[in-house]
């Protein structure tokens, strides 16, 4: 199956990012799995995919984990 | 205030992939070596600025001396109206007026910075592209302590002071990373601050402005 991203550069940022913030590796990898698993799923249908998109849909399911995780994966081009 | 985001902002960041990619003590060393050369630059910096200012003091008239203070006057209007408008871009987040291209560069070795040397250098050099807001600032402290020197002597140990003052943001932040704060923390506080840290900097320069012109020109 072709890839529709990078998904071992996004888990290896997540992962960091979860570190970052305080996350315990567990739960961090649950959450990176789900959200990682709901992003395919959501990207399937679309034809073209922006870096824009992608963050959006991997923004959005971070969301509905860790709000500190996604605020910092959204945020993390624009605190400099 | 010689350090005003932007070295804030790439300690903040620094620390974040610290504390994403190695253990609490080795994170704890990178900080200090970060904020150790972000304290030698500064103080580097600073003294290099008050001896020119000594040399512009001692050997030049009361009118150049006055010219330049009208050009710092300037300087200062034009800083505040900067400070006001430039100096966050517009948008969410607190990205600052400098180049993007800059900001991705801080941004790829604060994630990539593996030893102490690593830290060391984005420290010391986390501070350069502000210089156009903090030089001026540099210069009229100088001039001041230089001022205040001849009357009293022991002012000059406030060129001590100064050099001290502009880490204490790093390490109130290094006191939060330590005490469980997370990126996330930080850059809300940043972001709900940003009207206020713009306003604060445009009534600074201006009232250093006017200072100027009352009792220096």
């Amino acid at each position: 199956m072709e890839q529709l991203f990078d998904e071992k550069a996004i888990r290896k940022e997540l992962k960091i990012d979860a570190k970052g913030i305080g996350i315990p590796s567990g739960a961090a990898e649950i959450f990176i799995d789900k959200t990682l698993s709901a992003t395919k799923q959501k990207l399937k249908s679309k034809k073209i995919i922006t870096s824009q998109d992608l963050e959006r849909i991997i923004t959005t399911e971070l969301k509905k984990y860790n709000a500190d995780f996604a605020y910092v994966y959204e945020n993390r081009d624009k605190i400099i | 205030m010689t350090f005003l985001n932007l070295t804030p902002g790439v300690y903040a960041l620094f620390c974040h992939y610290c504390y994403g990619k190695f253990d609490k003590k080795k994170t704890q060393d990178f900080s200090f070596f970060f904020i150790l050369g972000a304290e030698i630059v500064a103080s580097c910096l600073f003294l290099s600025t008050y001896l020119l200012v000594a040399i512009v003091i001692a050997d030049f008239s009361r009118d150049v001396i006055n010219y330049i203070a009208w050009v710092l006057v300037g300087l200062f209007i034009a800083l505040a109206i900067a400070s006001l408008f430039f100096y966050f871009r517009r948008g969410d987040g607190t990205r600052l007026f400098i180049p993007r291209k800059i900001a991705a560069c801080y941004n790829a070795h604060a994630k990539n910075a593996k030893t102490r040397s690593d830290a060391f250098c984005l420290g010391a050099l986390s501070g350069i592209p502000e210089l156009l807001f903090t030089l001026p600032l540099y210069i009229v402290t100088s001039g001041e302590i230089l001022k205040m020197s001849s009357s009293h002597p022991g002012s000059s140990l406030l060129t001590i002071l100064y050099i001290v003052i502009p880490i204490i943001p790093l390490f109130i932040m290094r006191f939060n990373y330590h005490h469980g704060h997370n990126l996330a923390d930080i850059e809300r506080s940043r972001v709900r601050d940003k009207i206020f840290t713009r306003a604060i900097m445009c009534v600074s320069y201006l009232l250093i402005a006017i200072i100027i012109i009352c009792f220096r020109v």
